[in-house]
């Protein structure tokens, strides 16, 4: 009676396994997904053709799109994060969780390439004839160093050598004074400035034109929490900490114009998108090709800016003293350098602003700034 | 297909289950040679005119060859040769015209074609019926059915265990009924070796490809790390695929031997090669080893065909001279220990410990040869590019603790009693599709045999 038993229970166990696995399958290849990934923030594989004998591929893309559409893709995908982090594994993920935060691996490549990159900007502030300053802030991971054991402390402290031409650099801004907290000036779950972060960017950027910087206190402060960045997603761990996003812009009217979008607005922050996967295009509406903001206020003249996302933060500081500032994020505009300025028009100034990793690694940054 | 990867899981494998044990038992067999067609045949139909050739030749060449009651050995010699070309063909034709035209200096162009999965293992399987049927070990198969079915078994079909004719033969005229003690197990085993595939093998390799592409990077205890590393990804991988194929089939109600014992606890090279691939070992000792004589006609044919054995084993791997140096390798250590190492009472006495140690650290160095990566591990190895880099040491030390696991797994007795024995098989299920989800799968080492 009881081996009877006992089989049937076997026999439930393997069934109901079974069943299972094919009820994921069949839910993975027929049920209707959306095409974007919020929580991996890309888009997913598409269905796979039809095949033919010729070139018979259909083995990869149905498991790449099974897999990009197995059940609980995301619970999966932070078992498996917390079990490799778990088995000491952390450096091996995407994104490490160290000192309470999340960090991008440290930032690899050729000091040759950031000296590179000064001549390209050298020259092109030469033939415009304008005053020009490169920023590029020292990464988290550089930042936390002396937090971190011996072993990842010399990893990021390999980005020394990225610096080193940096800062024998006339025109390089250094933001972040010895004994800065890494803890204020980053996010925990995003490789992007806080405000505060961006604050001390915007004094130097004062300080170097000459500007008087305004207060915090005298920008128009809003918060959004439950941010949860990049390097969150990346590193696949489900999340234990967010983020408050604290964004500034100026108290004066302004004007925010994307002229590929033939949109523009009158306003620097956009709080809706603070709900979205993406909650830092809260600044700006996200990432364009080109964008002008003018502010009729200001003091200053005009700032043409070259950037990555790290300037989305501080654009909306640096609109309290320049009338006008155009920024060019060379990942999704399709002319050269060269181009922008002169679709810019008349600059006061120039500001190369760009993370450590766009700046050596950016191929889109290294071909159009030679132009 | 590939067994770690979603669409085996998540569809072939549950929807062939469920079906062959629903079906009638008549229409079971018909239904697993379909199965196992569309199986070899989703990575490339192409390759299913080959296996189906194979079945044709040996089902109808062993019954040519057994028409008039005694078999005739010239047909015999047809049908090895036949069954030999596509291997040659695939597998070796490049590295001869490669080595002919070294040795001639003539300029011979071949463009080697890709390698039809499992080819080796198939061909040999084809063999074995071949010569047990010639030697009389086993009777000609009249149903082309079932003998399609021996040779495509889609769990062993493309890396292993090499099943012999004789092995299968009882199953496949009266197969069992799988009962629900035997399905579970069945499973259960499944899991265990995907387990070893996914989350010990797959990071093992991970280790072993950052390391073996930089050895100035790497230096000498990156070189060390990442052999040790492609030691424990060779074992997991291969005896994992084992432990599927085996599990899959006792699903289905089929027993097929087992492929590995244990291996790394061996305490000589001898033991080594009872425990690692018995089926490929087994093979040649029955089909090649004892037909030339054995060990029964003195030390020195001893010797020379322990040589010949192990150059082709070496060869059957793949075409490349360092495959057939890893396989003299072999040879050479296991005629030394045969006639003096085993021989003496000293080795005998030394502690179990140390016979276990030296035999890994010589299977160890063996794998480097066999990894291909030559002088430059080697160099690697004895310090020829410095200590290691600190990129080297963070790759260490986040693999340290899988590879404490690992080295658990392969050193350590097995336990007696496993007290969370029945959460293991769902567990490893669920943390293997974490990681398929997370990273992906890498296609077995043995597919490239």
């Amino acid at each position: 009676m009881m081996t009877k038993k006992r089989m049937s229970w076997d026999t439930a166990a393997v069934l109901l396994t079974l069943i299972l696995l094919l009820a994921a399958g069949v839910y993975a290849l027929l049920w209707p997904h959306p095409d974007f990934s919020d929580s991996e923030r890309r888009y997913l594989t598409e269905a796979p053709g039809v095949p033919s004998l010729s070139a018979w591929k259909t083995d990869q893309e149905l498991e790449d799109y099974l897999s990009d559409r197995v059940p609980f893709r995301p619970v999966l995908i932070g078992t498996d994060a917390v079990l490799r982090t778990a088995l000491g594994e952390r450096t091996l993920l995407d994104a490490w969780p160290a000192a309470g935060a999340i960090l991008e691996p440290p930032v690899t490549g050729s000091p040759s390439a950031v000296t590179r990159r000064l001549e390209q900007f050298g020259s092109l502030a030469a033939a415009l004839n304008v005053p020009w300053n490169v920023l590029v802030p020292e990464t988290h991971g550089y930042l936390l160093r002396n937090r971190l054991n011996a072993l990842l402390r010399a990893q990021y402290l390999t980005e020394e050598a990225l610096f080193e031409p940096l800062r024998t650099d006339a025109h390089f801004l250094d933001v972040f004074p010895d004994g800065t907290d890494p803890q204020e000036v980053y996010y925990r779950t995003d490789h992007h400035w806080t405000l505060q972060g961006a604050y001390m960017a915007y004094l130097a950027c004062c300080r170097a034109g000459q500007l008087s910087p305004l207060a915090l206190d005298d920008f128009s402060l809003s918060r959004y929490p439950g941010f949860l960045g990049t390097t969150q997603s990346r590193s696949g761990l489900p999340p234990v900490h967010s983020d408050t996003l604290v964004c500034a812009e100026p108290r004066a009217a302004v004007r925010l114009t994307l002229p590929e979008q033939e949109a523009a607005f009158d306003r620097l922050i956009f709080p809706q998108r603070a709900e979205t996967y993406d909650g830092y295009a809260v600044y700006l509406d996200g990432n364009h090709g080109m964008l002008e903001i003018c502010n009729d206020d200001a003091p200053g003249g005009t700032l043409l800016v070259y950037k990555d996302s790290f300037a989305n933060c501080l654009l909306p500081l640096l609109a309290a003293n320049y009338s006008r500032i155009v920024a060019v994020d060379a990942r999704y505009y399709a002319g050269s350098f060269s181009d922008a300025a002169a679709a810019a028009g008349a600059v006061d100034r120039l500001l190369f602003l760009y993370s450590l990793d766009s700046l050596v690694n950016d191929t889109a940054v290294a071909r159009k700034a030679g132009h | 297909m590939i067994f770690s990867s979603f669409t085996f899981l998540l569809l072939f494998m549950p929807c062939v289950l469920l079906l062959y044990w629903v079906m009638p038992p008549r229409l079971r067999m018909p239904f697993l040679l379909a199965a196992s067609l569309f199986f070899y045949g989703w990575g490339n139909p192409a390759y299913l005119l080959l296996i189906l050739w194979t079945m044709l030749l040996n089902w109808g060449g062993v019954l040519l060859m057994t028409r008039k009651g005694t078999p005739s050995r010239l047909l015999l010699i047809v049908l090895l040769v036949l069954n030999v070309l596509p291997l040659i063909w695939f597998k070796y034709a490049g590295f001869l015209a490669d080595n002919l035209g070294r040795l001639t200096g003539l300029r011979l162009v071949f463009a080697a074609p890709p390698l039809p999965p499992g080819i080796s293992f198939f061909t040999f399987q084809a063999l074995s019926y071949d010569l047990d049927v010639y030697r009389g070990d086993a009777r000609p198969q009249k149903s082309f059915l079932l003998f399609s079915v021996y040779l495509s078994l889609f769990p062993q079909l493309v890396a292993g265990p090499i099943v012999r004719y004789t092995d299968l033969e009882a199953q496949l005229t009266a197969p069992a009924r799988p009962c629900g003690a035997e399905m579970r197990e069945g499973l259960r085993r499944f899991c265990i070796g995907l387990g070893k595939k996914v989350l010990l093998a797959d990071s093992m390799g991970r280790l072993w490809g950052s390391i073996n592409g930089n050895w100035t990077q790497a230096g000498t205890l990156g070189a060390w790390v990442g052999l040790l590393a492609f030691s424990f990804q060779i074992f997991f991988d291969f005896s994992g695929y084992s432990d599927m194929a085996i599990g899959l089939c006792r699903c289905m109600g089929f027993r097929i031997p087992e492929n590995f014992d244990r291996p790394y606890r061996a305490l000589s090279l001898t033991d080594f090669w009872r425990r690692w691939h018995m089926t490929l070992t087994g093979w040649f000792k029955a089909y090649v080893y004892i037909p030339l004589g054995g060990s029964r006609r003195g030390a020195v044919r001893r010797n020379l065909n322990v040589l010949i054995v192990w150059a082709l084993t070496g060869l059957w791997h793949g075409a490349g001279w360092h495959f057939v140096l890893w396989g003299l390798y072999f040879a050479l250590l296991l005629i030394f220990e045969k006639s003096v190492l085993l021989k003496s009472a000293v080795w005998s006495k030394v502690p179990r410990i140390l016979r276990q140690g030296v035999t890994f650290f010589a299977v160890m160095l063996g794998w480097g040869l066999f990894s291909g990566f030559g002088l430059k591990l080697f160099a690697a190895l004895t310090g020829g590019y410095g200590a290691a880099s600190s990129e080297t040491l963070l790759l260490c030390a986040a693999y340290g603790p899988l590879m404490m696991i690992c080295a658990g797994f392969c050193f350590l007795p097995a336990p007696e009693r496993f007290p969370l024995r029945r959460f293991a098989a769902p567990l490893l299920l669920l943390l293997s599709l974490a990681a398929l989800a997370a990273r992906g799968f890498i296609p077995f080492v043995y597919f490239q045999f």
